[in-house]
């Protein structure tokens, strides 16, 4: 069986995730979160600056949201986290998959210093190739979430 | 080949004046990491936009380097801002183009 995502008729989602995937974002997930709540700098891109050229907004905007953003984004890995066992999602439940697969892609991919144009053989270490093949298979299991979500099975 | 990922706009300037009466927009910027895929979804999704109008932007913030999606009062497109980064999507707010 291999992985994929689609779409019941009463909008919920189902899903099948084999062995391999499932203990890959079993892994993947705690450390996410742990990046997040140490504030490991190449989650930067979780975090953008909203206003780049006011410095005094973006303080007056970071004071408002407080801790609103780190929250949203761990609660969408402590779902992950809970229904990893599932074979039926509903549609909350999916949209958080798709923004912690996200999170991770955009943790790696800046690590990683990715371009459009990058691939595995980029990197020399042993370390980079194994992130960077996460980051593309995470790439194609996000692909799938769109596809779903869109009504569209494949 | 693209750059990697740096910040949109390193200049922080602290006396870039804040017009009360100018309207804002929200602008989505060029990412190396973001599907575009993804992009046009998370568009459609937040914003209502058939999927013409948001690959259309899609491509725009992608051939351009960036693109309005949305604009109107500070705190309508603050909340846009927040909702786009929950996605994910690198979004700035900004009263000029």
């Amino acid at each position: 069986m291999a992985l994929s995502f689609r779409r019941n008729g009463d909008g919920s989602f189902g899903i099948t995730l084999p062995i391999h995937d499932r203990s890959l974002l079993e892994q993947l997930v705690p450390q996410m979160r742990e990046l997040i709540t140490s504030h490991d700098p190449d989650t930067w891109r979780l975090f953008p600056n909203p206003y780049p050229k006011h410095e005094k907004a973006a303080d007056e905007y970071s004071e408002l949201i407080g801790n609103d953003l780190q929250d949203r984004h761990l609660a969408a890995l402590d779902t992950v986290e809970k229904t990893l066992d599932a074979k039926r999602l509903d549609e909350d439940q999916m949209v958080s998959w798709m923004h912690a697969v996200n999170h991770l892609r955009l943790f790696m991919g800046t690590r990683l210093q990715v371009t459009e144009d990058s691939d595995f053989d980029d990197y020399n270490t042993e370390e980079g190739q194994s992130m960077f093949a996460m980051y593309s298979y995470l790439g194609h299991v996000l692909e799938l979430i769109v596809r779903a979500m869109a009504g569209e099975d494949y | 080949m693209t750059a990697p990922v740096t910040t949109p706009d390193e200049t922080v300037d602290a006396d870039t004046k804040i017009d009360p009466d100018k309207p804002w927009i929200v602008l989505v910027w060029n990412d190396p990491i973001n599907l575009m895929s993804y992009v046009t979804h998370v568009l459609q999704k937040l914003f209502g936009y058939n999927r013409e109008k948001a690959e259309r932007l899609m491509l725009d913030v992608h051939e351009k380097g960036r693109a309005v999606v949305a604009n109107g009062p500070r705190e309508k497109c603050e909340l846009d801002v927040f909702r786009l980064h929950e996605h994910g999507l690198w979004a700035t707010l900004s009263q000029d183009d």
